[in-house]
Order: structure tokens, then C-alpha cells, then sequence
């Protein structure tokens, strides 16, 4: 393709230097290949992207049955609920306000239920840094297994009106 | 091409001339009513620094309400409202028409033609456009705003990309998603008509031996945006068509309760809006790729695969759409197609630095303004691009999706990508397009000035994302660690925005006090740098004969005398023939502006009008009757007789 034919001999076969130069830049090439499937296997912190469709009335009505069945206590009008390790969790959505609190016990896995009463929210769990995309129709689920007692801070992190600076909720594990 | 040789044409029966085409070369009416390519890409250069500055204004007041915790520069919806437009106009309104000014000017140049196919079209896209940014910035206006309403006037507030179904009317009731939208449609059209007359303009209308393999690379990222450009918008429009319906006339796209998906919106706006990004950068590679070797003293390395990896990018491009999805819950399945064929697209650009890289080995190169910015390009891109592989892992993404993570990212790409190489080609083609060159000194200074401050503003937003601060929130609180970096962010966007402001000042200085410069102050290698600066309304003396790639500099370094084209002689003898200027592309976009308006002014026109309709069809009425006449005008032209050289040229020849 070039304009010129090249001279005679142009090509230098590579050596010494040259070469340990590609053999190392290639088998970094192939560790870091390789560290992308063995991560995934080992690290086990990948979502599945699982989601359903669901009614905002329907969702709203199992988010509350379960409150109801699991209310331990109460924070500021939020109600905290204790799920059934190894069970269902529900967390509601809405402008602008998480519903419930969630009380978890740590090392058992729960199977949390993200959906929105309204418009597109965003469900980033704080300090761990995880987002989740919470959408209006949707019941996205989230296998978690908290790995550290603490509390922790709900922050909504999709643009949802005028009170999203300020949508803020809260999961506790003990 | 005969036809332009058909001198003394009489206007053929059917014609009609309600209009006759105007002559004045320069005020108001002949700016207003041009078809030539070079005024025309100087129409968008002045309004996209216009925008430019605009969103850099609306960014500074950002950056000023985020510089400490609870701040009170801004209230919530007025934020809201800011980062929407700053969005929007960054995005449509000062870097795509930047690099359509490049298009304009230079395409008919670099290939050898006297201008683009449809030269009444290109001014219709131009006053399109024009229509739409007034459209647009019109929702300002501090007497719309409602009783009660904290914002400014009824400027758009969701966000440049409007997720639904926020948009719809349970949540966004006022004018303002309205304004977005038709802005948008009316920028659409203009970008999709220029397109089209681009992608003809290329592959027609080249000089004889001008191959495709022949093109500045410039020239070969105009057609692959060009391409881009008419397949991604439909995609938008029709997003923008179905959420108008749920809006203003009742149907259920997005609305939930009736079976909508707002996730529909997510998808066509993303298949839209990953390759607007290609859009937006590709045209910067290639004003990059034109510096890069004038500067080097060195051919570009790599040509054809320099080519064929932006024609990669732009298929590629609309393979990936979905990882702005990663975290919506879409399954493994499509999270990691979407995040291998993110990986792929990172090749064709690696191998695109790699040339470059390879262009400046060897090179002996000087240092001059576009340089430094193209210098600047080549590593401020490819930071961007390595936080863009980080986001490509989806479950990566987990951490960084809708966090300053993200922020940080695009603003690499954007801004030390597209905008540093469309400063180097505004610096770099000032002295073509303007006949003067813009002294060093102040150059590089404010380039320095613009570097500095934007990696102060954004590198920090890489910890604040990571630490969790989430994008678009009006302020936050204290004790959440995020104090220090923004702060130290919103310093950095203050030299910036100081930076950017005197390159404008320095330009447009120079347009009027530069130094003069010649035709070829650079020692470039391509068609433009051929003609005299500024180039006479006719281009080309004679249209060139092409031998060889970088066409100029074959030229100059050759002494055997290029053959001459078959009309050269035609061409002296009978004078080149020029397109006559004409009303009706301007007085078609005029009529899209009222139609415009009057979908947007819905409910105050039914108060004036008692229908909604009577405003857009008096709009329609416009345009239909504009374009009407538009095919009808008698084909016009004249003959202009270039003095020997091309130095000027005489006036005259009959107009018919």
C-alpha cells in the first residue's frame, strides 16, 4: 500500500534487545488476558444483571407485605426490616426517599429487590462505591452478601429532579 | 461537471423568480444569503466560539456552586438547569458546529473543488443550526418562567441526555423538556442535510487523480463522520418524536403505568449518543492528523491504516451503545458483548496513537502553536481513553457508572481531545482563512494557561468518583471528603475558563492585527495551502491536476509541471462559473424556526391563536413554499475571470 516500493532488505529481523523487549511486552499481554476470566471466576462480584418486569403498584405491594412481616424497629419514620437470611429483601425508590431500611446480618447472601415508584433512580451503595440503575417498571435484583458489619449509606445517583442532591438512605449489617 | 462549463444559460421556462438572487458580497444581506463554502464554515466558527463561551460560562458557575460544601451560588433547579445546557451546548452547539466550520472550509479545499455539492443546501444547514441554538438558548428568557419557578426562565433541567421518564409531564410539566427537544430536532436536521452534502462532495466532486487513498486524512474523517452522522440521528429523532407524542399528545412510550419502558428511551438515546462521540472526535484525529506531519517535516506514518481505523471506529462505534447501560440490569449476556466490543474499539484507536507516535519518530519538529495543542491532543486523548477502557469492564463500571468517575473521563476526551485539536485548527488554518498568523508568544501561553487548568479541574474528579460523589447533585454535604478536590477542581476551572477566554481574545486578535502570512506559512502539504490567503471566492484558478498524496508538497518538491486540467482553457477563454447567492435556504430555515417555536409555545399560542396548530403550520407553510421556490430558482451563476495567479480576481460576467 505505500506510494514507493521499499529498498531491498528492509526488514531486520528483531534480536537481542529487540527481541526480549517483545517477548516480555508479549507475555504481559497474555498475563493480563488471562487475569480478566481468572478475576471474574475468583472475584464473584459481578452482578448478574438480573431483572423482571413488574408494576409499580404490584412491587409497592410486596415491598410493603414484606415491612410488615420483618419491621424490627424504626428510624426517623423509616421503618428498619430484618429479611430472612438467605431470603428476600425489598427497597423501594421514590422522589425522593429510600423505603425501607434494611438491617442485614453479615457473611449471609440476600436476594435485594430494587424498583422505583416513579422516574429512574440510582442505588449507589456507600463506601463500597456500587451502582445499580433503579428503574420505574423494573424489579432489578441484587445477590449481596455483606462481607463487613457497619453502616452503610444508600446515595441516589441518577439524576432525578431537584431532591436528588438529597436522597439518602441507609443499610445496616451487624 | 459539463454544466458548469454552460456558460450563458438561459433560465429554463419553468422557473420561477419571486426572489431574485442577491449579489452583495459582503453586510448583513450577503453573509445572510451566501452559498460560498468558506463564509459559510466562518459562520459556524463564529457562533460555535459564541457557544463555546456560553457553556463555558454555564461551567463556571457549576464549578462555582460545587467549590464548598452547602453552597449558595446556585439553587437546586437553576444548577439543574445549568448542567443540562452546559451539556447540550458543549456538545451540539460549540464542538460539533466547530468541526463543521473545518468541514466547510476546507473539504471543497483539500479535494480540489471550487465547493460542495449542494451549495444553497450547505447554507441551509448552517441557518438550521442557527435557528435551532436561538431556539434552544430562547428558553433563557427570564419573563417564561412561572410564578413560583426557582429556575431561569424555562431552560431545559433534564439533563442533556433526558432520561424518561423524567421527561414526561408528571415530572417536567413546564416548557422547558419542550425547548430541548425541538432545539435538538432542529440541530438534527442540520447536521443530517450537511452530512448528506459532505458524503456527495467527496466522493463526486474530487480534482482528477485525487483517488480516495489520495485524501487528507481530514478530508477521510469527514466522510466517516459524515456517515455517522445521517445513520446515529435517527435513532435520536425518533427518540425525540416519540417522547414530543408522550408530552403533548397522549401516548405511552415511556409512561409506566400504561405499559411504557423508560429503558426504550435509554436505548435509542444511546445508540444515538455513542456515536455522537465518535462525532465528536474523529473530525479532531483528523485536524490532528494534518498538523502532526506539517510539523514533523515527516509524511503522516501509517496512512491507510490511519484511515481504515477511523472508518473502524465508526462501524465499531455503534456496536457499543449499551455500556452507558452496564449497571441497568441487562444480564451478563449483553453487559459482556457490550463490554468485549468496547475493548475492540480501543485497537483501532491505539493503532491511530501508535501512528502518530510514529509520525513524530525522527521527525525534526518544531514546536509551534498547533503543535503544542496537537502534542497536547495526542496525550490528554489517550488519558481519557485509558479511564474509557476502565469504564469498558462492566463490572468495573459497577464502581464508577454516574459518579465524577465518568465526569473526568469524557472531559479528558472532550476537552483535552476534541477541543485542544480544534483550537490547533483554529490556529493552524487562522492564517488561510484570514490571511494572518497568530503570533507565538500569546500562543503558547495560552495554551499552557488552558492545559493547566484543565488537568487541575478534572484529574481530581477521578478521586471524587471513586469516592463515591455522584454525578449531577447541586451540592453536598461536609463531612463527606469530598471538600478538598473540589475545590481545588473549581480552581483549576477558573484558569481554564481564564485560559480559554484569552485564546478566543488572542484569535480574534490576530484575525484583525496578525502578522500577515502568505499563502503557505506552514510549508504545508495539502490543496489549501496552495491558494493565496485568504483563498479567492473561486478556490482554484484552475482546478489541479493530483499526482500524488499531499498533493502540495509533491508539487513544490517536483519540477516537472503538474498536466493541466481538460477545462483550464475553456476556463480563460469563457471565465470560471460561480453559484449565484439565494434567500431561500435562510428563509427555509426561518420557516423550521416558527414551526419550531409554535410546538414548543403550545399553550400559549392556543391562548393567542385557540389552536395549537396555526403556529406550526404557518411555519410548515414557510418552509414548504421556501423549498418550492428553491427548486424552482433559475440555476443562476456568473463567471468570475481569475487575474493571472489568482492573486485577485476580476468581478463581473453576466449573471443569469
Amino acid at each position: 500500500m505505500s506510494l514507493s516500493i521499499p529498498e531491498r532488505g528492509w526488514y531486520k529481523a528483531p534480536a537481542g534487545a529487540e527481541k526480549l523487549w517483545i517477548g516480555l511486552a508479549l507475555t504481559w499481554c497474555l498475563v493480563m488476558s488471562v487475569m480478566m476470566p481468572y478475576w471474574h471466576f475468583r472475584g464473584k462480584q459481578n452482578s448478574r444483571g438480573e431483572a423482571y418486569a413488574v408494576t409499580p403498584a404490584a412491587f409497592f405491594e410486596r415491598a410493603d407485605t414484606f415491612v410488615q412481616a420483618n419491621k424490627v424497629g424504626e428510624r426517623d419514620g423509616i421503618p428498619i426490616v430484618e429479611p430472612a437470611p438467605g431470603g428476600d429483601a425489598y427497597l423501594v425508590a421514590r422522589m425522593w426517599s429510600w423505603y425501607p431500611i434494611l438491617r442485614l446480618r453479615e457473611g449471609q447472601t440476600y436476594r435485594v429487590h430494587l424498583s422505583s415508584m416513579d422516574l429512574n433512580h440510582g442505588f449507589s451503595l456507600q463506601p463500597l462505591n456500587m451502582n445499580f440503575q433503579v428503574l420505574p417498571g423494573y424489579d432489578h435484583v441484587l445477590t449481596l452478601t455483606p462481607t463487613s458489619k457497619g453502616e452503610f449509606t444508600i446515595v441516589c445517583n441518577e439524576f432525578c429532579g431537584i431532591g436528588h442532591d438529597r436522597m439518602f438512605g441507609k443499610i445496616l449489617v451487624e | 461537471m459539463d454544466s458548469a462549463l454552460h456558460h450563458g444559460a438561459a433560465a429554463p421556462a419553468s422557473a420561477i423568480t419571486l426572489l431574485p438572487r442577491p449579489r452583495a458580497k459582503t453586510g448583513l444581506l450577503g453573509w445572510l444569503t451566501t452559498v460560498d463554502h468558506k463564509k459559510i464554515g466562518i459562520l459556524y466558527a463564529i457562533s460555535a466560539v459564541f457557544f463555546l463561551l456560553v457553556g463555558g460560562l454555564e461551567a463556571l458557575l457549576i464549578r462555582l456552586q460545587l467549590m464548598v460544601p452547602n453552597g449558595t451560588v446556585l439553587n437546586a433547579e437553576t444548577y439543574n438547569q445549568m448542567f443540562t445546557m452546559h451539556g447540550t451546548t458543549m456538545v451540539f452547539l460549540a464542538v460539533m458546529p466547530l468541526s463543521a466550520a473545518f468541514f466547510n472550509y476546507l473539504t471543497p479545499l483539500m479535494i480540489g473543488a471550487r465547493d460542495v455539492a449542494f451549495p444553497r443546501m450547505n447554507a441551509f444547514s448552517f441557518w438550521t443550526f442557527f435557528a435551532g441554538a436561538v431556539l434552544l438558548n430562547l428558553s433563557w428568557l427570564p419573563m417564561l418562567a412561572p410564578e413560583g419557578y426557582t429556575g431561569i426562565g424555562q431552560a431545559p433541567a433534564v439533563g442533556w441526555f433526558g432520561y424518561a421518564n423524567h421527561t414526561s409531564t408528571t415530572y417536567t410539566p413546564g416548557l422547558g423538556t419542550d425547548f430541548w427537544i425541538v432545539g435538538l430536532q432542529l440541530l438534527g436536521v442540520a447536521s443530517v442535510v450537511a452530512s448528506l452534502n459532505f458524503i456527495v462532495t467527496i466522493i463526486n466532486l474530487r480534482a482528477p487523480g485525487m483517488t480516495m487513498m489520495r485524501l487528507p486524512v481530514f478530508v477521510w474523517m469527514t466522510l466517516v463522520t459524515s456517515f455517522l452522522v445521517i445513520l446515529a440521528f435517527p435513532a435520536i429523532t425518533i427518540a425525540l418524536v416519540e417522547l414530543m407524542f408522550d408530552r403533548s399528545f397522549g401516548t405511552n412510550f415511556f409512561e409506566v403505568a400504561k405499559g411504557g419502558q423508560p429503558i426504550l428511551w435509554q436505548h435509542l438515546f444511546w445508540v444515538f449518543g455513542h456515536p455522537e462521540v465518535y462525532i465528536l472526535i474523529l473530525p479532531a484525529m483528523g485536524i490532528v492528523s494534518e498538523i502532526l506531519p506539517t510539523f514533523s517535516r515527516k509524511p503522516l506514518f501509517g496512512y491507510p491504516i490511519i484511515v481504515f481505523s477511523g472508518a473502524c471506529i465508526g462501524f465499531l462505534g455503534f456496536a457499543v451503545w449499551s455500556h452507558h447501560m452496564f449497571t441497568t440490569g441487562m444480564g451478563k449476556v449483553a453487559n459482556t458483548a457490550f463490554a468485549l466490543a468496547t475493548m475492540t474499539i480501543a485497537v483501532p484507536t491505539g493503532v491511530k496513537i501508535f501512528n502518530w507516535i510514529g509520525t513524530l519518530w525522527k521527525g525534526k519538529i518544531q514546536t509551534r502553536v498547533p503543535m503544542v495543542y496537537a502534542l497536547g491532543f495526542i496525550w490528554m486523548f489517550m488519558m481519557g481513553g485509558f479511564t474509557g477502557i476502565m469504564h469498558s469492564a462492566a463490572p468495573a463500571d459497577a464502581q464508577q457508572q454516574d459518579s465524577y468517575f465518568v465526569v473526568a473521563h469524557f472531559h479528558y476526551v472532550l476537552i483535552g481531545g476534541s477541543i485542544f485539536s480544534l483550537l490547533a485548527g483554529l490556529y493552524y488554518w487562522l492564517p488561510k482563512m484570514s490571511g494572518r498568523i497568530a503570533s507565538e508568544g500569546p500562543g503558547k501561553l495560552g495554551f499552557w494557561t488552558v492545559f493547566i487548568g484543565f488537568n487541575v479541574a478534572f484529574f481530581p474528579m477521578h478521586f471524587l468518583g471513586l469516592n463515591g460523589m455522584p454525578r449531577r447533585i447541586y451540592t453536598y454535604d461536609g463531612n463527606l471528603d469530598w471538600n478538598l478536590w473540589n475545590f481545588v477542581s473549581t480552581c483549576g476551572a477558573l484558569v481554564l475558563g481564564l485560559g480559554i477566554f484569552g485564546v478566543v481574545c488572542h484569535i480574534v486578535y490576530s484575525i484583525f492585527k496578525g502578522a500577515p502570512a502568505g499563502g503557505d506559512p506552514w510549508h504545508g502539504r495539502t490543496l489549501e495551502w496552495s491558494l493565496p490567503s485568504p483563498p479567492p471566492e473561486h478556490n482554484f484558478d484552475t482546478i489541479p491536476v493530483v499526482r500524488a498524496r499531499d498533493v502540495h508538497w509533491h508539487d513544490k518538491h517536483t519540477s516537472e509541471p503538474a498536466p493541466e486540467h481538460p477545462t483550464a482553457q475553456h476556463e480563460r477563454e469563457h471565465g470560471v462559473h460561480m453559484p449565484d447567492q439565494s434567500w431561500y435556504p435562510a428563509l427555509a430555515s426561518f420557516g423550521l424556526f416558527i414551526l419550531g417555536s409554535g410546538m414548543v409555545f403550545k399553550p400559549k399560542f392556543v391562548a393567542i391563536f385557540g389552536h395549537w396548530s396555526i403556529v406550526p403550520i404557518l411555519g410548515a407553510c414557510i418552509v414548504v413554499m421556501a423549498s418550492w421556490l428553491w427548486a424552482l430558482e433559475s440555476p443562476g451563476g456568473y463567471h468570475v475571470h481569475p487575474n493571472g495567479g489568482g492573486a485577485g480576481h476580476g468581478r463581473g460576467g453576466k449573471h443569469h
